[in-house]
């Protein structure tokens, strides 16, 4: 079927994607099959076992399974790391379609040995044929989409499980043998086949969607059983998904105990009666597990999110447990009881239960998954059934209803080991997204000391310019402890230039000081504090006043030079010495390199009188990150003076554009609260340079904590925005059809951005920076993944809005969803 | 500190030995004596430091007070032969714009004569 007509009958049914279609049709096939088959095979193995062996061998061949099954677990790890996973997939598949022609003939002479191989072999297959199919399906979908299929595939699965017992109850009316069967089975196999074993189709640019792309797999390397075991043992959350499956056997065994016990007490042992009853009881559940896999495994993953869904099947049934109480005595009210959890455990089990099972394994690295997955579900499964064989020998004693208190601990525990997995699950689906650039704001705070290389670039631009300037910066680099020897040599290079370039300006003679030695001077230890004691002294002050205030005076034109050295003495000078006012009128001149001069040294004497004029320099670009040093220099006791200039409207715009980025480097609970506040106002002037503050807030000072209450709203006001240009550019909210507006399309761009910077100061920063760069620039597996991520980390008001616009969709679908959310809000 | 008085082409000269410090502060300080001649009518004064191992920020305050009072009068004060980090704290001060300093004692001698 073309992939156009698939989608056209497929999204009827399920949420998929045009491009998705084939292979989401393709799947439900094959999984039909694969649930056909075993649904063939386990009436045939149950009835083979319990005519051969009987009810009391049971417990035993649980035992021999679980043992047998581990050493299956080590061979099936060996093949997958020897072969192509293709050929591996057939291999085993052409060996079920064989073995089962090879039991068709051996059970012409029937053979307790043959009925046991049977019945391991029936074990092996059951897992094995699931197993691979859920492998394939995780290999060729990302956790988004399989968030979306695999309610569906499970249906498909269930029908399949329907069609199988089917044909198994009317196998006599049909068939010479109940035998024949495994010969339908393989021909159920053989159909299937080639469904199965495609390569993921995969496109090529999705190799840079993972963080941690998978190591080249050696052709011949010898991994077994102890490394599939050791790839368990060495990952936290796949420790985690063992305890968690084991908890699920051991508890689905001893409910599976407790509803046998019940029955055999009811019936006394009748075996008609009691096949009568279990018939009965599998077909009600398969429909029952069918429906409600149909009508609410999906919604209660939407509804819920996997972080919820996956504590739902322990809670039921620790509900049940308690429901135990309320039930009165007698053998029939026992029986119901037992029947309703029977049902409820194998309905779950088949369906939400199930979903939240593959749903887990689909981040977990191919490579770990193929070693651990079917060691997983072949050995823990195995061992549940034989430790929970063992806990019912070891409390034989205890009387049916008794048998729930073992429920109960198990059902905690696998509540606990819910909690922790999920905990895990983040951390495995951040492993799928690589952080693909650094926050510009935090490499430049982390790595580059900025003012230092200010510095050595004012000191290399003064050399030629000014001596007074070039000895002034080069005696600052020295302060800083900033001269490498890189810089010594040039310093060396230029020194004599400096003192002849001092001594020029002063003398006729033009003739040097003796000696070059100007290291030592330079370095001496003393030389900054005689500097600034000499800049103290009251004579100083007297000598330089005149020159000082003449230089100063001229605003425009003049000695752009002395103006700059002046500016830069200034700010060397105690802050109550009588010559730094004027660097007031400094502050004012029109040459942006003697203001920026002027702003450092504002900054070094922090006079409130000078704030009204630095504030003013915020606007043009030239001077811009020079005010803003000056005003951090103020440190906290700007921020109430910032926040009024935020505030103001009849400030310019450039000027109150920059100042959150003042108070985002500021850091201060007041600082946070200003832009909290203007935030809250939604003033457009500003309200875009606001969101970036608080992003920079956020990522230069990890440890602020902002209000979801604050925040939240904007966000949800952000996506009412971008759902509005959606809408635009499908040509629905400008009234007109003319197709995609690039204008709307920017600021859907501009819009979504803006939402994750908010996302980033109510949740981990790094996580929504890894979702927003994957989401904006990864491949589509990443972008999934980046959904993934915020589907787990979101709260629910939130992440119901959001996702729906983030997901990718035709155009058409997205506005149709957009204009549900803008109701919705 | 030992500070000698010459002078040549009518220009006195001082000749200054030793550290100029807070701490080490004579009878007589270098602005006493410059003031002395200038209150004797000698109006060019030259400060040669030739001799002089180390001067902190009173010592500079010595040197810039004589240098306000010559100039008060109409006189002018010059100094030769300082140091390189007295040179260095001058130019980072600014003060290489005010006060005139000469590498040798003759060029010195030879500007007030131009004057």
């Amino acid at each position: 079927m073309k992939d156009g007509r698939a989608y056209t009958l497929l999204r009827r049914f399920v949420d998929v994607r045009p491009d998705e279609s084939g292979a989401v049709l393709r799947f439900t096939l094959q999984f039909f099959l694969v649930m056909a088959s075993s649904y063939l095979i386990m009436p045939l193995k149950l009835s083979s076992f319990l005519q051969d062996l009987g009810t009391e061998k049971l417990p035993l061949i649980y035992l021999l399974t679980a043992v047998l099954m581990s050493v299956v677990a080590a061979f099936n790890a060996r093949l997958l790391q020897r072969m192509d996973r293709r050929r591996y997939v057939l291999g085993t598949q052409v060996f079920y379609v064989l073995s089962l022609i090879v039991f068709r003939i051996l059970f012409l002479n029937h053979r307790i040995g043959v009925t046991v191989a049977f019945w391991f072999w029936s074990d092996v297959f059951l897992a094995t044929s699931v197993s691979q199919f859920w492998i394939q399906a995780g290999d060729h979908f990302s956790p988004r989409q399989a968030r979306r299929f695999v309610g569906f595939f499970i249906g498909g699965g269930l029908l399949g499980g329907m069609a199988g017992s089917l044909i198994a109850s009317f196998n006599g009316r049909f068939l010479r043998s109940g035998d024949d069967l495994l010969l339908v089975c393989a021909g159920l196999l053989l159909a299937g086949m080639p469904l199965t074993g495609r390569p993921p189709r995969k496109p090529p640019e999705e190799a840079d969607g993972a963080a941690e792309p998978e190591p080249p797999r050696p052709a011949r390397a010898r991994v077994g059983y102890l490394q599939s075991l050791r790839a368990v043992l060495g990952s936290p959350y796949l420790l985690l998904l063992s305890g968690m499956m084991l908890s699920a056997t051991i508890v689905s065994k001893i409910i599976d105990f407790q509803f046998s016990a019940s029955l055999k007490i009811y019936y006394q042992g009748d075996k008609a009666k009691i096949t009568v009853y279990v018939a009965t009881f599998y077909t009600v559940l398969l429909v029952v597990s069918y429906f409600f896999n149909a009508l609410a495994t999906s919604r209660i993953l939407r509804r819920f999110g996997l972080r919820n869904a996956i504590s739902i099947p322990p809670v039921v049934l620790a509900l049940g447990c308690a429901a135990l109480l309320a039930v009165p005595g007698g053998a029939f009210a026992l029986l119901v009881w037992a029947t309703a959890m029977r049902g409820t455990d194998k309905s779950l089990s088949h369906s939400l239960n199930q979903s939240t099972r593959e749903l887990l394994y689909i981040p977990v690295p191919s490579a770990t998954k193929y070693k651990a997955k079917i060691f997983i579900d072949l050995f823990i499964g195995k061992l549940g059934d034989a430790v929970a064989a063992l806990l019912l020998l070891l409390y034989s004693h205890l009387l049916i209803p008794q048998l729930s208190w073992l429920l109960v601990a198990f059902i905690l525990a696998w509540l606990a080991l819910n909690r922790r997995l999920i905990r895990e699950y983040a951390g495995i689906v951040k492993k799928n997204l690589a952080l693909k650039w650094p926050d510009a704001d935090k490499l430049v705070f982390d790595q580059i000391d900025v003012d230092a290389t200010k510095l050595v670039f004012d000191t290399l631009e003064s050399r030629n310019r000014s001596s007074v300037l070039y000895a002034m910066n080069l005696l600052a680099l020295i302060k800083k402890d900033k001269l490498t020897p890189e810089l010594k040599a040039i310093i060396a290079q230029q020194s004599s230039v400096v003192r002849a370039g001092g001594f020029d300006g002063l003398t006729d003679a033009g003739a040097a000081a003796a000696g070059a030695d100007w290291d030592d001077v330079l370095e001496d230890a003393d030389l900054d504090s005689e500097i600034r004691e000499v800049l103290s002294l009251d004579v100083y002050q007297q000598v330089m006043r005149e020159r000082v205030e003449e230089i100063a005076a001229t605003r425009g034109g003049g000695d752009v030079t002395a103006q700059m050295e002046v500016a830069k003495a200034l700010g060397m000078m105690s802050a109550d010495a009588p010559l730094v006012r004027n660097l007031g009128r400094l502050l004012k001149h029109e040459s942006p390199e003697v203001v920026r001069y002027a702003l450092e040294s504002a900054g070094r004497q922090r006079r409130p009188e000078f704030v009204p004029l630095i504030v003013p320099r915020l606007g043009p670009p030239a001077t811009r990150e020079a005010a803003a040093e000056a005003l951090l220099a103020y440190r906290d006791r700007i921020s109430g003076t910032l926040k009024d200039y935020l505030a103001d409207p009849d400030e310019p715009a450039a000027v109150r554009n920059a100042v959150p980025g003042v108070l985002a480097r500021i850091g201060s609970a007041r600082a946070a609260g200003a832009l909290v506040r203007e935030l809250r106002k939604r003033d457009e002037a500003v309200r875009t340079a606001v969101i970036e503050g608080l992003a920079r807030f956020r990522t230069l000072h990890p440890a602020a904590a902002f209000r979801p209450a604050d925040v939240e709203p904007e966000i949800l006001d952000l996506i009412k925005r971008a759902c509005a240009a959606v809408l635009e550019m499908a040509g629905e909210g400008s009234g007109t059809r003319a197709g995609p507006s690039a204008a709307a399309a920017t600021r859907l761009v501009r819009t979504l951005k803006l939402i994750f910077e908010l996302l980033g100061l109510i949740y981990p920063q790094d996580d929504i920076a890894r979702a927003y760069q994957n989401y904006t620039e990864g491949t589509k597996r990443s972008v999934d993944y980046s959904l993934e991520l915020l589907e787990h980390i979101l709260a629910k008001g939130i992440k119901d809005p959001l996702l729906p616009l983030l997901e990718e969709r035709p155009l058409d679908e997205k506005a149709a969803v957009c204009a549900k959310i803008l109701r919705a809000l | 500190m030992v500070i000698d008085k010459r002078e040549k082409n009518n220009v006195v000269i001082f000749d200054i030995e030793g550290e100029i410090r807070r701490s080490d502060i004579t009878d007589v300080t270098l602005h006493q004596l410059v003031k002395n001649e200038l209150e004797l009518g000698k109006k060019q004064i030259l400060l040669n430091f030739e001799k002089v191992d180390f001067i902190d920020s009173f010592g500079v305050g010595e040197i810039l007070a004589s240098y306000i009072s010559t100039l008060n009068l109409g006189g002018k004060l010059k100094l030769a032969r300082i140091s390189k980090k007295l040179f260095l704290i001058f130019q980072v001060t600014m003060l290489t714009k005010v006060l005139d300093i000469f590498d040798e004692e003759d060029l010195a001698l030879r500007s007030f004569l131009k004057e």
